[in-house]
């Protein structure tokens, strides 16, 4: 062996290696993250002035790649397996009349999908038994979409998802007969980005925040969700099936890859999900201050 | 925040930068770097109160960045520029490549980043002496591919 093959060149070349890649890299510094400010607006929260737009957006657009599914929360637990996945092409349901859901459903994301138009956001209608049977699209629905699950995927949900428009999305939700509301936020679980114009709608447990430079423009730029509770029968749920209400045990089955990483939060591939005293009780994209 | 405080997050920026740009770029590509420390130093400042508290904050900070982007090409270790480092042998890009994610994060992390064990333990979610592991591993068969004589 000559002197070069020998572990002190190797270590060498593994150090040269990542000094020229780190000086690929343009070093980043703090003031590229600009100023915080806090802000009265419906509750506690942290906002940002224009400087970390980017880096909100660059946020935004991450979690906007998560897949988030509605399904059916069982009447007898709290908790169900995870869903078993279909294609993410056919969200669409044939519901029972009653309360019967015998099926949950989910939808595995891929980043290739193109983003439904609120033209095909899923509606439904009742048929005459209460077994699911095909999936079938309508018009508009005249039965809310508490009666059975609706599929999402790719970060939408409701026909919305971040970058969503306001003034086009607002009547897609009320399609579905929610209740629309502008409660007041979960404290520190939507921060915004600071533009001028900005509104929370609460659906439901799930908390929408709208804002743009006024409300004619205005995106969903965050949202929340703290558990559905009406009826009791629906929720929002990951693509791997972790939902509020589940124990960490179970988010751990789920993501069996990550570990906690604070005491409360808990960072998962395109989630952030809060935990406390050991069971979720919260999913949403955006990491808000304190 | 008050004006020592942006002081002092200012100084952890310059502190923890380095180490921690030089880590994620072992861990996908270059071009995707950035916006992953924009990632991890949002974080660091809205828990500042939490994070300045932290022993390594480098190798958190570590896990948060690759936590957010989970979704973009994970594990990815870009090749040299061989013009500008003729002295890395070809047959290094395709053996580092070749490792386990674990034992080719832990080669990284203390031999191309200067990390300490504890530092890598941390930022792999893992003890100091599983990364003694995955180092003595990684090494070895590092080694054996680019027939190399152990100093060890």
């Amino acid at each position: 062996m000559s002197d070069k093959n020998n572990d002190e060149h190797l270590l060498a070349q593994l150090s040269a290696w990542g000094d020229q890649l780190a000086a690929d890299v343009a070093p980043f510094e703090a003031g590229d993250l600009g100023q915080p400010v806090v802000v009265p607006l419906a509750g506690r929260r942290t906002r940002w002035n224009p400087l970390i737009l980017s880096v909100a957006a660059a946020v935004v657009a991450a979690s906007a790649l998560a897949a988030v599914a509605w399904r059916p929360w069982s009447d007898e637990s709290s908790h169900i397996a995870p869903a078993e996945s279909t294609t993410p092409t056919a969200p669409d349901t044939v519901l029972p009349s009653t309360s019967v859901v015998p099926t949950e459903t989910s939808v595995v994301p891929t980043e290739t999908s193109v983003v439904p138009t609120e033209t095909s956001v899923p509606s439904v209608k009742t048929p005459s038994t209460d077994v699911l049977t095909t999936e079938e699209l309508v018009g508009p629905t005249t039965v809310p979409l508490l009666t059975g699950p609706a599929v999402i995927s790719n970060g939408e949900f409701l026909g919305i998802r971040s970058g969503s428009r306001r003034a086009d999305r607002v009547t897609a939700l009320e399609q579905f007969g929610l209740p629309i509301t502008g409660d007041a936020l979960p404290a520190a679980h939507l921060c915004g980005v600071g533009l001028p114009y900005s509104e929370v709608m609460t659906v439901g447990g799930l908390s929408l925040l709208w804002e743009g430079q006024a409300a004619e423009d205005a995106v969903l730029t965050n949202w929340w969700y703290s558990g559905y509770e009406i009826d009791g029968r629906q929720q929002m749920a990951t693509a791997e099936g972790t939902t509020v209400g589940d124990t960490l045990a179970q988010v751990m089955l789920a993501y069996p890859t990550e570990s906690p990483q604070l005491d409360d939060t808990m960072l998962l591939p395109g989630y952030r999900i809060e935990i406390t005293a050991g069971v979720v009780t919260g999913i949403g994209q955006v990491d808000c201050g304190d | 925040m008050t004006t020592q405080q942006l002081t002092q997050f200012d100084g952890f920026v310059q502190r923890v930068e380095p180490g921690l740009r030089k880590a994620l770029t072992g861990h996908m590509p270059t071009n995707l770097v950035h916006d992953a420390l924009s990632e991890a130093f949002t974080y660091a400042w809205e828990h500042w109160a939490r994070v300045q508290t932290l022993d390594n904050p480098g190798a958190y900070l570590f896990r948060v960045a690759q936590s957010r982007s989970r979704s973009r090409l994970q594990g990815a270790l870009p090749a040299p520029d061989p013009g500008r480092l003729p002295e890395v042998e070809p047959g290094l890009v395709a053996a580092m490549r070749g490792l386990p994610d674990q034992q080719r994060s832990a080669v990284w992390l203390v031999h191309a980043c200067g990390w300490t064990y504890q530092e890598a333990a941390e930022a792999m979610g893992v003890s100091s002496s599983a990364v003694g592991t995955h180092i003595s591993r990684g090494m070895t068969a590092l080694r054996n591919r680019l027939g190399v004589t152990g100093n060890e």
